[in-house]
């Protein structure tokens, strides 16, 4: 019986949480135990019985398009898109490429000034004279701003790819098989994705370690300390970021954690207020500062408009939620 | 078994006729039909209540709760009077399209 519940719980988690629907699982549970247990007082084994009571479930679309009849269907269309399953392996396949391009490009940010000074450092082996010293430093620069173009150029050639998709503040619609298919895959995804982070952490925590030990063995006054450093904390970020993007993938095609739909509608007049009101802050501050030379109190604008702006979000997301349930 | 495509419009119609005979809840009305047709029809859940609640919003049934089953709470249906109309005409419309169809099958 569990197997049965199971099942229809997870068909009805993307429905709306409303009392309608919720009465409507509950009928369709007891229905469905019925025949369960009539099934089983047939004299049919236990998975036989829940696998004919499984298939004869029938398709949630057919639920959910009765629904929307009723519901306002506009709110569906300017907040919700729809993605079929193969839709949804596309996105998860640009977002695994996304993923590996973002990561790698603020890897390149991080690694680009311990490029620089290895470049230095190459040199200095080679050369003892202090105006070739003088000419390799000016030189050095040029590893570092490639690095910096070459993450640079990923970042909006990715950023574009994103945008095509235009999934942003959006709620993503997807069917019960679907559903049950990505929830597999983030069951599986977790353990690695825990495995990732604790590496992650582990490498930033080694990297003022490799550090120190750089600057005991080589003597305080050499640059391989630091490209040690940054070296340990580029790899570390590169898992904090690729693996983020891959969690966030399955939230947002799931609608859980930042992507529920209380939270992305609520997200756009968030984000439009904070576009406002942050600037306004700002020029409050500079105002009081060079008119009023109050530099010393200004400030206390920005915990007082942080605290304000958390309070109004966090209640404009309860009222939507309470909105959506009736 | 037959495609549910080809029942979609019956489906109605067969659940008030199924309700003109008695109040009767979920398993009680899919279990008549599998029985009825000797399983060649066999109504999926969603398909049943897509089916009430369109009946319901059209005021051809209404819902109530009850425990006289098992004494375990369920949805039972009852149908209207404008659901009893409905029903008629639904079956007279029914004669109507085997009487028409049954004209090209037997010219055949």
């Amino acid at each position: 019986m569990d197997t049965i519940k199971n099942y229809v719980e997870s068909v009805f988690v993307n429905l709306p949480r409303t009392s309608e629907m919720q009465q409507l699982k509950e009928d369709m549970l007891t229905n469905m135990e019925d025949k369960y247990l009539q099934l089983k007082a047939d004299g049919i084994s236990e998975n036989e019985a829940i696998g004919t009571v499984l298939s004869e479930f029938g398709n949630i679309d057919e639920i959910i398009e009765e629904y929307n009849l009723e519901s306002d269907a506009e709110q569906v269309d300017n907040y919700s898109v729809q993605l079929s399953e193969t839709q949804v392996e596309d996105f998860m396949q640009h977002r695994t490429k996304f993923g590996i391009a973002i990561a790698t490009g603020v890897s390149l940010c991080i690694l680009s000034p311990a490029m620089m000074l290895t470049f230095r450092e190459i040199a200095s082996l080679v050369t003892d004279s202090s105006s070739t010293m003088d000419r390799i430093d000016l030189l050095s620069v040029i590893p570092l701003f490639l690095f910096i173009a070459i993450a640079v150029g990923i970042f909006i050639v990715f950023g574009l790819k994103e945008e095509q998709y235009n999934l942003d503040k959006k709620v993503v619609l997807i069917d019960s098989a679907t559903r049950a298919h990505l929830d597999r895959e983030m069951k599986e995804f977790k353990p690695g994705f825990a495995k990732a982070i604790a590496s992650g952490v582990i490498l930033c925590i080694l990297a003022p370690i490799s550090l120190l030990l750089a600057i005991v063995l080589l003597g305080d006054d050499n640059a391989w300390s630091v490209i040690f450093l940054l070296g340990f904390i580029a790899v570390g970020v590169f898992l904090f970021v690729f693996y983020g993007i891959l969690y966030s993938t399955y939230e947002k095609l799931l609608s859980l954690g930042d992507y529920t739909p209380e939270k992305v509608i609520a997200s756009k007049l968030i984000d439009t207020i904070a576009g406002v009101v942050f600037p306004l802050a700002t020029a409050i501050y500079l105002i009081a500062g060079f008119v009023y030379d109050a530099w010393g109190t200004a400030w206390i604008i920005f915990p007082i408009t942080g605290i304000l702006f958390a309070a109004f979000s966090s209640l404009y997301q309860s009222i939507i939620k309470t909105k959506r349930k009736n | 078994m037959i495609s549910s495509d080809v029942m979609r419009g019956f489906n109605s119609l067969i659940l008030l006729s199924i309700l003109m005979k008695e109040d009767s809840y979920g398993y009680q009305i899919s279990n008549t039909i599998k029985v009825l047709t000797d399983g060649k029809y066999i109504m999926k859940e969603t398909t049943l209540y897509s089916a009430f609640n369109r009946l319901e919003k059209s005021e051809l049934i209404e819902s109530y709760s009850s425990t006289e089953t098992n004494g375990k709470p369920r949805t039972y249906y009852r149908i209207t009077d404008l659901g009893r109309q409905t029903y008629h005409e639904k079956v007279s419309e029914w004669l109507d399209t085997k009487n028409i169809i049954s004209q090209f099958i037997e010219e055949e």
